[in-house]
């Protein structure tokens, strides 16, 4: 209790009002369709069971990205961040997959598009990168032919010197200090790090308008993961690209990204300016992450302060109520009684729990 | 850091080398994988090992568990030198005194086997215990002390989590009562709420259990939090080693500085990515 009370001392006023009904239901007012270039609205997975069940994986996602913008999507393994971003491209098997809600991504409904023109977007104006490279590439082919094939397909027109140049050019974006050479070799030749970086690469080579990097470095060592998020964030800035990062570390969200959504057991239970939510981190979970961090300066603590319990199944917490119920330290009755939705708290803030003020309340006896 | 007592465990000038054929045709090569390694760990204290992949920092920790010989140099525990001990020797003094608990919790355990047995396994081999009910006991016990229930140890590793399959690796580990544990990325995989509880979990147990340990990991706010000393790896070689305060506050060489450097802030207003 008392660690995540002292996570959040510098967490500010305590301002928290209820949702009035007319707030947009994530706390997020302005954040205009206009300048989206990506809108997820209530999203709900599902996949297929045992006995032709069906079971939610996520549930009532709803977040924009704006060109330009490094979205954060944050949480502990298994609360539904991959399931999310790969929905966005519908990498899911669709047999035994159920999505609802919508996904707009730069003016079209992703879910009404052809398998064509789904695999147009895929590796064309949205690229990917996950967390182990080995996935995404061909221990057959040469980083050359990888990254030429790539072009092939979503650029017919170009000679062989403009395809040339441009996987040079891509590799050179993401950090390659000799494409040539590398694109003679195959993936054994080169280390983790390098594949990482000729993933980006092919991510990046057809000019994507939005990037989604799901843990790209959570495999690697931090000197290499330092380099790759400086080369991410370069590109953000050079080419005005959109970024989704997933990933489990605080650090990485505290200095990548402009925006961050928590997430916990398939649903956002914050979502906020990066400078906001770690000043004022609001829902429990947050506190809880931010708290259960070993911090880098300062004193070094006794004990590190810890949520209690673990991440349990979705089917444990079904039913009605806070799906963080059984592990918030400021949990009472009214919690399991019905839907907890977002609540806003402040511009472009929200999170998903109705015992802010209470919780704020305690803060400040706390501390 | 002055400890007047005898160190627990020295590592003496330890090289390891491993020949590689096949790949080039050049024939064999050698790869000098540690060179001239050495420190000292004392008791009840905790050391920890850092570096980049590749630097040893594995390699190190099987040597001193006896998983592997050094190519050359010693290893004394308690003033003994058990570098060239036979298996049989090894059992006897050393297997019940250094153990290890790995990064991945799922494979360091027969998924065919219940948790409990799995525990009582590790007693009956170091001959700790009278009878299966005693074993079972202790077993009890352990997986108590490690924050799981009594309930659970009839339970097999794939009804687990990650967190809770980690504690009965600890459990695993400590119900045959060493002295010194190596932890090779043991919280590395864990959840940050959960990898905050298991490492709550071992700073309690070293005071219970009086036990020293050696801590290897790339994460270095986890080593500010539980290490006493830290050594330093680069390449199969010890850079640099002093005391937490040391290492953290005046780092001595470019390498540490640039792996202190490169972990990733958790404040936003301390800008890491600005420079190219
Ligand atoms: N049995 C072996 N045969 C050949 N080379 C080996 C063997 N075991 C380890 N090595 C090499 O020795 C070096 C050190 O390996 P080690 O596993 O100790 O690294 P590490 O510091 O633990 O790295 P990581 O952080 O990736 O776990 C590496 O280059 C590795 O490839
Ligand atoms: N193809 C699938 N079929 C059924 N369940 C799945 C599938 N993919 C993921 N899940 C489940 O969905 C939940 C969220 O998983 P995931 O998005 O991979 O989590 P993470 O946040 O670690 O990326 C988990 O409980 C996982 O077991
Ligand atoms: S709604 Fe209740 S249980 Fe859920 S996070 Fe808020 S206080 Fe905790
Ligand atoms: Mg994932
Ligand atoms: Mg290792």
């Amino acid at each position: 209790m008392t660690g995540i009370a002292e996570a959040t001392r510098i967490g500010g006023s305590v301002d928290a009002h209820k949702g009035t009904g007319e707030d947009m239901p994530d706390g997020r007012q302005d954040s205009g369709a206009m300048s989206a270039m990506l809108e997820v609205r209530d999203l709900v997975v599902s996949f297929q069971g045992a006995k032709k069940s069906w079971n939610n994986a996520v549930e009532g996602v709803d977040f924009s990205v704006r060109q330009g913008e490094i979205l954060g999507i944050v949480g502990e393994s298994s609360c539904g961040k991959s399931v999310t971003s790969f929905s966005i491209m519908r990498l899911h098997n669709e047999r035994s997959t159920k999505y609802q809600g919508s996904i707009t991504f730069d003016g079209s409904d992703i879910f009404s598009l052809s398998p064509k023109q789904l695999r147009e977007l895929r590796g064309g104006d949205i690229g990917f990168i996950f967390q182990n490279p080995m996935s995404s590439l061909n221990p057959l082919m040469t980083i050359g032919q990888q990254l030429r094939e790539t072009v092939h397909a979503h650029q017919t027109s170009l000679g062989k010197e403009e395809v040339e140049a441009s996987c040079i050019e891509a590799l050179e974006d993401a950090g390659s200090d000799d494409p040539k050479a590398w694109m003679e070799r195959y993936p054994y030749q080169l280390s983790g790090g390098m594949l990482q970086r000729v993933v980006i690469g092919i991510a990046l080579i057809n000019h994507p308008k939005l990037l989604i990097a799901d843990e790209p470095t959570t495999a690697l060592d931090v000197t290499i993961q330092m380099q790759l998020l400086k080369v991410l964030r370069g590109l953000r800035d050079k080419r005005g690209m959109s970024i989704i990062l997933i990933t489990h570390d605080m650090g990485v969200v505290a200095q990548m990204c402009d925006r961050v959504e928590v997430m916990y057991l398939g649903q956002i239970v914050e979502s906020a300016p990066v400078d906001e939510l770690f000043a004022h981190p609001r829902h429990p979970y947050t506190q809880g992450l931010l708290a259960a961090t070993p911090p880098l300066d300062g004193d070094r603590p006794e004990r590190l302060s810890t949520i209690p319990g673990s991440v349990p199944q979705l089917s444990e917490v079904a039913g009605s109520g806070c799906r963080f119920a059984s592990r918030c330290p400021f949990v009472a009755d009214e919690c399991r009684k019905s839907v907890i939705d977002m609540q806003s708290i402040a511009e472009r803030h929200g999170a998903r729990c109705i015992r802010l003020a209470e919780i704020g309340e305690f803060r400040k006896v706390a501390s | 850091m002055t400890n007047q007592e005898n160190p627990i465990l020295q590592v003496n000038s330890i090289y390891k080398d491993f020949i590689s054929r096949g790949l080039t045709r050049k024939g064999a090569s050698v790869f000098h994988a540690l060179q001239n390694v050495s420190f000292e760990l004392a008791g009840k204290q905790t050391y920890a090992l850092v570096g980049e992949s590749g630097s040893g920092k594995s390699t190190t920790g099987r040597i001193i568990c006896a998983l592997e010989k050094p190519t050359t140099g010693s290893i004394v525990f308690e003033g003994n030198n058990y570098t060239d001990y036979s298996p049989s020797l090894l059992r006897e003094r050393i297997r019940g005194n250094i153990q290890m608990v790995f990064q991945d919790p799922f494979s360091a355990l027969n998924p065919r086997k219940a948790v409990g047995n799995a525990i009582v396994e590790a007693l009956e081999i170091q001959k700790i215990g009278d009878s299966r009910s005693d074993r079972l006991d202790m077993a009890v016990d352990m997986i108590e002390r490690v924050g799981l229930s009594s309930k659970q140890i009839d339970r097999f590793p794939h009804q687990f989590s990650g967190g809770q399959l980690q504690r009965v690796n600890i459990a695993r580990a400590l119900v045959v009562r060493p002295k010194i544990l190596i932890l090779d990325e043991s919280v590395s995989a864990l959840d940050v709420s959960v990898q905050a509880q298991v490492l709550n979990l071992l700073q309690d147990l070293k005071e219970e259990f009086s036990l020293s340990y050696l801590f290897i990991t790339h994460d270095l706010s986890v080593v500010r939090f539980i290490a006493d000393r830290i050594g330093v790896l680069r390449k199969g070689e010890l850079v640099e080693e002093g005391t937490v305060e040391q290492i953290f506050g005046n780092p001595r060489t470019d390498y540490t500085r640039n792996l202190l450097g490169s972990i990733p802030l958790p404040d936003p207003r301390r800008h890491q990515l600005m420079a190219a």
